[in-house]
């Protein structure tokens, strides 16, 4: 198919150059309305066609072969309001049309892009967040999801790993699936792009295939009547991404390399040598020795410190006092080129771009490398036809560390897990064989010994035509490819697995996604106050994924590192899966005058996810917009926009397993040679998505010539259907069936807006600012049963999703040191059991927001942006369960320093013992209200200073620009998070990778 | 350019026109196959019942089977320092013999089996094939059922006069159909005993009759006929049906190639797997040792005799045994010895028994703590004769004596006479004493108590646990009763 197409288009290409009769040009000037300097680089567009260019070195631009026509000639500029136009082009006549763009914001006639087409900011029903790639210019980040992190309001964006290249957890207003998926639907210059995680040894994103400064904006689709037109994929959101394409014009280069280092943000203050062993001889002598810390401190020293590798009975002080903190987490160099080239002529552009970055992680040897290759290319083959090629190669290779856990080769954990005494080498510089938890985890031997490969390479490519029949009709057809392979490689030698001499495990995943869409798009206006337009459109997915692992063990030496070299194969596994999802899809817009507006879509989507009762789903929506200030009877004169906004609509979450609607039979084991097959899943036939209701209410503003504008919205959103198991009589052989039964509400208020603050002249500034409030409830489980699990994290009705269930924490008897909850009935107890929980805070982030201020003088501009979470309830399991406890020999934190000691201390911390008091729940393992910890905070995300030269001295140099930049991230934190990383904080937090601190310095040369 | 036209159209059409179901329904996920598919493909059908013998490889019905019920009763007791069925043997509230899981598990790959398949003329399989798997289906299912409803249901004939279970006739859950959909995963009450025993005698005689020419008695690693007869004959002595259980063990006897061993190596060599197919055997369950074992942490060599050794026999046991010539002695009896840890146990077990020793039946001899685990054998059978025919005379007949001494005599010991017994009653000790010695750690001993109506006996200076007490059956999961509103919990159980 894809080929029928590629010749088509050639024929075509072939018989352009007779059909250029009907048409015209128009050029121009493109001026500072108070300076009369010229704009360079400014971008000019008919929009009803999409033809544009940029303006050249003198702020001339020329669009050329243009039908003749009445169209809208739209000329847009970074801090410059947008400047629009009615033009009529005749044939065979070249129009001059000069433009002088005013400064300020672009308000109303920003462009934004929405399903499967754009739509002024002015005529916008839905709940739209748009982030252009002027927010995030400099920001030294390796993926999108960072990009919208405190940017666009209610989008919440949590980094689920510090590791330069690793991945993030996307929730677009709340969370509203219980066990489907949460991530929005991202979608790459018309492609949806698949999320499958591939790696085992590396959260990655698939949106690393898209280098930030090849993004042109993002626009998040939050309410339903934005979203529904993407169905059952739309109920988490939808994140549309736009890459920078060519304008007409001299080819214009930019070159930009960037230096940066990375540090920790914080470390633990952790035990010293002589602090340890008095730690431990007290709760030696607590529980074993009836006291006497004397003969406790001897057997410290006779018996502990030997398992580190000292002689018995060495002294305290002559024992080392290593800090471990600074030997794993390190001081990190990063580097970064790209090089683009832009330009085109009237019938073709391009825009492409290549780079590299190598980023190393703060801890050991992790390390993130990025190859990338962009080409996007416009061709007009007649003065209808017009055809995109976007195409996107990237090589991801990550040197991982292990990761989010308290496992003894995970170096985040191991960072204090080790003692203070232990030491990676010894004097000769051999592994020391006496750390924590012996030579094959020594920390070193981790960095040395063992390599944790990841390398991923995408493919992200669409080819799409155009045919314009007339200036208020096209069709539009896309074909995209989504193909991403990840190499996983562990390798392991004999040193660090000597129990089965060295091993290699190697994995291949694959994720073949193909996506289609064909879409009609008309817009028309009538006596010109009836304006109209919609799309009808088809689109059909397929995802496609296959696994491949194998490892085998006995490696003779270092030489070889594959599955070959090895002496034993142990371990092999393959398996594919694939989804499919067909869809048919419109929408109809109509406003009058642009003051009453009402938009209208809908989405009938089948997936083969569900069941065959239930395969196909409708997901209408609906939204009216009223442009108050457009009224006769409103005259104030300083608000140019005043529009209320109101929509419902129902979308649908499909993100569930492949075959959860199969009944089917599985692998049960074997019998004589026989492979067995039962039945291990009841079909269900009724499945079908998960459903959002949504109504949302918004008002969008400007006032004073869009120094200050903005908007609110308040929405509620009802998750219904959604998919829990129902437990079935265990005789049945079967214990549960998965259904469409459980309901969560998400409800929330997102406000943002913008200022210009002061403008005057060559000195601008201005700031924004966005804030999300948002509530998550449980509203229905399966039958009637009010909550589902028993631990600290059920899910319960009238609670929210993630609502904590502990017991109330009463404190350390001043008497004996013992740790105290509350019982059900208020009293005391040393033992709370299952009856003596009661619900706390959630693990939700409550408030969300950021807030930037940026400040331009002639060349030189500061952007200080700040971004902060509130409200979020957390466990940091790491250190709950492993940093004040001396049952492990491993390090703790200094709050045991103010431990219980003697009758009478009033303390939180209780007496050292091992294993706890008799008859008395562990203060380690028991999670009650004082394990969970406030994981709110305020950051400072970003500082950049730039400094574009002048132009004089510029074009001394035989340049179009220069700009000299130097970025800060992560620079200062405010917190009471007791762990590394707030922002990694999930609900439940096992050493997570913390993020770091990050300085860097570049320079970019436009010629 | 109409043509142009057309064809981006046409291009543009195609797409949206095959949005049709056609477009989503092929794929087909990889490790699993569709519930139809596996109904109707011959080769999913032989898959099925790998799956239905595959269940037997499960902890329940090996481990928890074989050993349980001795540790549960005077059998074995946990040495000292170890805990694996320390719950079973101090007889701690619900840690008791069933799994519902595990039978029901068995219960629908055989429902699957019996009800869930085409007739061989739709289906590339001969009429011998479907009708050896449904056979195996009948058996198993009533093995499975027997099994449960012995631990959680009382004995025909044997209910408690006295006591929270007085009169409590309530057995298990009935399914004899594929559960296909989820409106068939009803909600079921318990069936009684009677109901229950009536099912699996029609279960075990429809095995039979579909086994009948098909396997005897040929592979027995695959259920035989006379496997079948062997356990209706088991099943009609908890009946007390004493008649028809001496009819079916003599028609099993008849119709296996079993054959007892009679002389020390013969016995010896009676469980090594090394050493062949057990000869006494009338189906085995065989378990490849690499994939299929319960493995060094919870198979039956490993609790008893290779890793934990931790029940081992009481010296009320090895009391009974003819010590200078008892076969069975050396045979199965050694000293305690960890071949995993490589250290002795002798210490540990001489809290339960003198001596030191471990029982040896379960040896692991296939490697990884592995062994096969024979489900019945000809000495059962001798001795169900044994038993039902005296007490279906309530005398010592001929036959009873007959079938005791042929037993007797293969374990190297004399024979016994009707003047060594004064009345029936120290007969059937003698035969419960008998089985003690041949059937230890083979899933028996509180069974034998139970459908008899006696105390559960126990050693090492515990207390019996009186016939009354609602411990002698076990609990149902709660996870269950809070699922099916119509399944009662056994009386003296909370919720």
């Amino acid at each position: 198919m894809l080929r029928k197409l590629l010749s088509a288009l050639l024929f075509v290409a072939l018989f352009v150059p007779a059909m250029y009769a009907q048409t015209g040009s128009i050029t121009g000037e493109v001026t500072d309305a108070e300076s009369g300097e010229v704009v360079p680089t400014a971008n000019v567009l008919l929009a009803e066609i999409s033809r544009g260019a940029a303006t050249d070195v003198e702020g001339i631009y020329t669009i050329s072969n243009v039908p003749a026509g009445t169209y809208t000639l739209r000329v847009t500029f970074v801090g410059y309001q947008t400047y629009e136009a009615q033009v009529t082009i005749e044939a065979g006549e070249q129009l001059t049309h000069d433009v002088e763009l005013q400064s300020g914001a672009v308000g109303l006639d920003e462009l934004v892009v929405t399903g499967y087409g754009t739509e002024t900011k002015r005529e916008l029903t839905g709940s739209i967040t748009k982030v252009s790639s002027e927010d995030f210019e400099d920001v030294p980040v390796q993926n999108t999801e960072s990009l919208l992190q405190g940017r666009a309001a209610g989008v919440q964006v949590t980094t689920t790993t510090g590791s330069p290249g690793g991945g993030f957890e996307v929730k677009v207003r709340g969370t509203g699936s219980i066990n489907a998926g949460t991530n929005p639907l991202y979608i790459v210059d018309g492609v949806q792009i698949s999320f499958n995680q591939q790696s085992e040894l590396q959260d990655e994103s698939p949106l690393n295939a898209i280098p930030p400064q090849d993004i042109e904006s993002i626009e998040v689709l939050k309410d339903a009547a934005a979203a529904a037109i993407y169905g059952a994929q739309a109920a988490n959101g939808v994140v549309l991404i736009t890459t920078k394409r060519g304008q007409q014009g001299d080819t214009q280069f930019t070159a930009s390399t960037e230096f940066g280092t990375r540090t920790g943000i914080k470390q633990f203050d952790l035990l010293n040598t002589p602090q340890w062993v008095d730690f431990q001889a007290d709760a030696l002598a607590n529980s074993f020795f009836g006291g006497n810390k004397a003969f406790a401190e001897s057997f410290v020293l006779d018996v502990f410190t030997p398992i580190f590798g000292y002689a018995p009975g060495t002294p305290v002080d002559s024992l080392r006092d290593f800090d471990w903190q600074d030997w794993i987490m390190r001081d990190a160099f990063s580097q970064k080129y790209d090089l683009s080239a832009s330009g085109g002529t009237e019938t073709t552009r391009f825009y492409i771009s290549g780079g590299y970055e190598k980023t190393e992680g703060h801890i050991l040897d992790n390390q993130y490398q990025r190859y990338s290759l962009r080409t996007n290319f416009d061709h007009q083959f007649t003065s209808k036809l017009s055809g995109k090629v976007n195409l996107n190669l990237t090589n991801n290779k990550f040197n991982a560390i292990c990761e989010d856990g308290p496992f003894i080769n995970c170096p985040v954990s191991q960072s204090n897990f080790e003692p203070p005494m232990t030491f990676p080498f010894l004097d000769d510089g051999s592994y020391n064989p006496n750390t924590a938890f012996g030579l094959p985890f020594n920390p070193a031997v981790i960095e040395e010994e063992v390599d944790r490969i990841t390398s991923t390479t995408q493919i992200l490519g669409n080819l799409s035509a155009t045919y314009n029949f007339n200036s208020w009709l096209n069709l539009t057809t896309l074909w995209g490819l989504d193909y991403r392979s990840t190499r996983d490689v562990r390798y392991e030698t004999p040193i660090a697995r000597p129990t089965v001499n060295g091993r290699v495990n190697e994995g291949i995943s694959t994720t073949i996604n193909f996506n289609t869409n064909t879409v009609l798009n008309f817009r028309q206006t009538f006596n010109d106050v009836h304006n109209i337009s919609g799309l009808v459109g088809g689109e059909y997915r397929r995802d496609f994924s296959r696994e491949v692992e194998t490892a085998g063990e006995g490696l003779p030496n270092g030489l070889f590192r594959v599955i070959s070299a090895t002496a034993t194969p142990s371990f092999a596994q393959g398996f594919n899966q694939e989804y499919r999802i067909a869809s048919y899809f419109g929408q109809a817009k109509y406003n009058y005058d642009e003051k009453y507006l009402f938009a209208f879509t809908a989405r009938y989507d089948g997936s083969s996810r569900f069941g065959s009762e239930n395969r196909w789903g409708f997901f209408p929506s609906a939204s009216v917009g009223w442009r108050v200030s457009e009224e006769e009877f409103f005259n104030a004169g300083f608000i140019e926009e005043l529009k209320f906004r109101a929509s419902y609509g129902v979308t649908g979450n499909s993100s569930i397993g492949n075959f959860a609607a199969r009944g089917l039979f599985g692998t049960t084991g074997s019998y004589r040679g026989v492979t067995a097959l039962g039945p291990t899943r009841l079909a269900n036939n009724e499945l079908t998505w998960e459903e959002a209701r949504e109504i949302n209410l918004g008002l969008d503003w400007s006032f004073w010539g869009g120094r200050f504008s903005g908007s609110i919205d308040v929405y509620q959103r009802d998750n219904e259907n959604l998919l829990l198991n129902r437990p079935l009589p265990g005789d049945s052989g079967f214990g549960s069936i998965t259904e469409n039964v459980g309901a969560v509400r998400n409800e929330g208020i997102e406000l943002e807006f913008s200022t210009v603050n002061v403008d005057a002249g060559d000195f601008l500034w201005s700031s924004r600012f966005n804030v999300a409030l948002q509530k998550n409830e449980v509203l229905e489980l399966v039958g009637d049963q009010e909550q589902l699990g028993s631990g600290s994290l059920p899910t319960a009705i009238g609670h929210s999703i993630d609502a904590w269930h502990v017991p109330m924490w009463a404190g350390i008897n001043p008497a004996d040191g013992r740790p105290m909850w509350y019982n059900e009935n208020g009293g005391i107890t040393y033992d709370p059991g299952q009856a003596d929980r009661q619900f706390f805070d959630g693990a939700e982030q409550d408030v969300i927001g950021g807030f930037g201020n940026r400040f331009r003088y002639k060349g030189l501009s500061l952007d200080v942006f700040f971004q902060y979470s509130y409200g979020q309830t957390a466990f940091p399991a790491q250190e709950w369960f492993f940093m004040q406890t001396p049952i492990f020999l491993t390090n703790v934190w200094s709050d045991v320093l103010r431990r219980w000691q003697e009758p009478g201390d009033i303390t939180d911390i209780p007496q050292a013992t091992f294993g706890g008091h008799p008859s008395t729940a562990s203060f380690r393992t028991t999670i009650g209200s004082n394990a969970l910890f406030d994981a709110s905070y305020i950051r400072l995300k970003n500082v950049t200073v730039s400094y574009r030269l002048p132009t004089s001295l510029v074009e001394s140099l035989n340049l179009r620009g220069v700009r000299l930049f130097a970025t800060g991230l992560n620079l200062m934190t405010w917190t009471s998070w007791p762990g590394l990383d707030p922002e990694v904080a999930g609900t439940f937090t096992q050493a997570s990778y913390p993020t770091a601190k990050q300085f860097n310095g570049g320079i970019e040369l436009q010629f | 350019m109409k043509k142009l036209t057309s064809l981006i159209l046409v291009l543009g059409l195609i797409m949206m026109s095959q949005g049709c179901d056609d477009l989503l329904d092929n794929p087909a996920p990889s490790t699993s196959i569709a519930q139809d598919v596996a109904l109707n493909d011959p080769g999913a059908v032989q898959a099925l019942r790998a799956s239905l013998y595959s269940r037997l490889h499960s902890f329940a019905f090996t481990t928890l089977s074989m050993l349980g019920p001795d540790p549960i009763a005077d059998n074995t007791s946990n040495a000292s320092g170890t805990s694996r069925f320390q719950g079973l043997a101090q007889n701690q509230l619900r840690a008791g013999l069933s799994a519902w899981g595990a039978t029901y598990n068995l219960v629908l790959d055989a429902n699957m089996l019996i009800g869930g398949i085409p007739d061989a003329a739709d289906i590339d399989l001969t009429q011998d094939q479907i009708d050896q798997y449904q056979g195996e289906a009948y058996i198993l299912r009533a093995y499975a059922m027997h099994y449960l409803t012995r631990t959680l249901g009382y004995d025909p004939g044997a209910l408690p006069p006295s006591g929270p279970g007085a009169g409590w006739d309530k057995a298990i859950i009935l399914r004899t159909e594929p559960t296909l959909t989820a409106s068939d995963a009803d909600e079921r009450a318990r069936s009684t005993i009677e109901q229950v025993y009536t099912q699996i005698e029609s279960d075990l005689q429809q095995g039979i009759s579909l086994l009948d020419g098909i396997n005897n008695t040929a592979d027995r690693f695959f259920v035989t006929k006379a496997f079948g007869q062997g356990i209706l004959a088991r099943v009609y002595l908890y009946w007390k049906k004493h008649a028809s259980a001496v009819t079916m063990a003599e028609n099993a006897i008849a119709t296996t190639n079993a054959t007892l061993a009679n002389s020390q190596a013969a016995v010896t060599a009676m469980f090594d797997e090394t050493a062949g197919i057990n000869p006494e055997t009338l189906f085995t369950v065989r378990i490849n040792p690499d994939t299929e074992s319960q493995g060094v942490n919870s198979s039956l060599a490993a609790y008893t005799a290779t890793v934990w050794n931790a029940q081992v026999p009481t010296q009320d046991l090895l009391d009974l045994y003819d010590m200078a010539n008892d076969y069975r002695v050396d045979a199965w009896y050694a000293p305690c010895f960890s071949e995993n840890f490589g250290s002795s146990c002798v210490n540990e077990a001489q809290d339960v028994n003198t001596p030191g020793w471990e029982v040896q039946k379960w040896n692991g001899e296939k490697g990884k703590h592995t062994d096969d685990v024979p489900l019945m054998r000809l000495a059962e059978l001798k001795l169900i004769i044994a038993e039902a025919d005296a007490r279906d005379n309530g005398i010592v007949t001929a036959k009873a004596l007959t079938n005791l001494n042929d037993l007797r005599q293969a374990r190297g010991l004399g024979t016994v006479a009707a003047a060594d017994f004064l009345t029936p009653g120290d007969f059937y000790q003698e035969i419960l004493d008998e089985r003690r010695r041949e059937l230890v750690v083979e899933g028996h001993r509180f069974f034998d108590l139970k459908r008899l109506g006696l105390p559960i006996k126990k050693a090492v200076g515990r207390p019996d646990i009186l016939f009354t007490s609602f411990k002698v059956l076990d609990n149902v999961p709660s996870s269950e009763l809070e699922v099916n509103s119509k399944l009662e919990q056994n009386p003296g159980y909370s919720e």
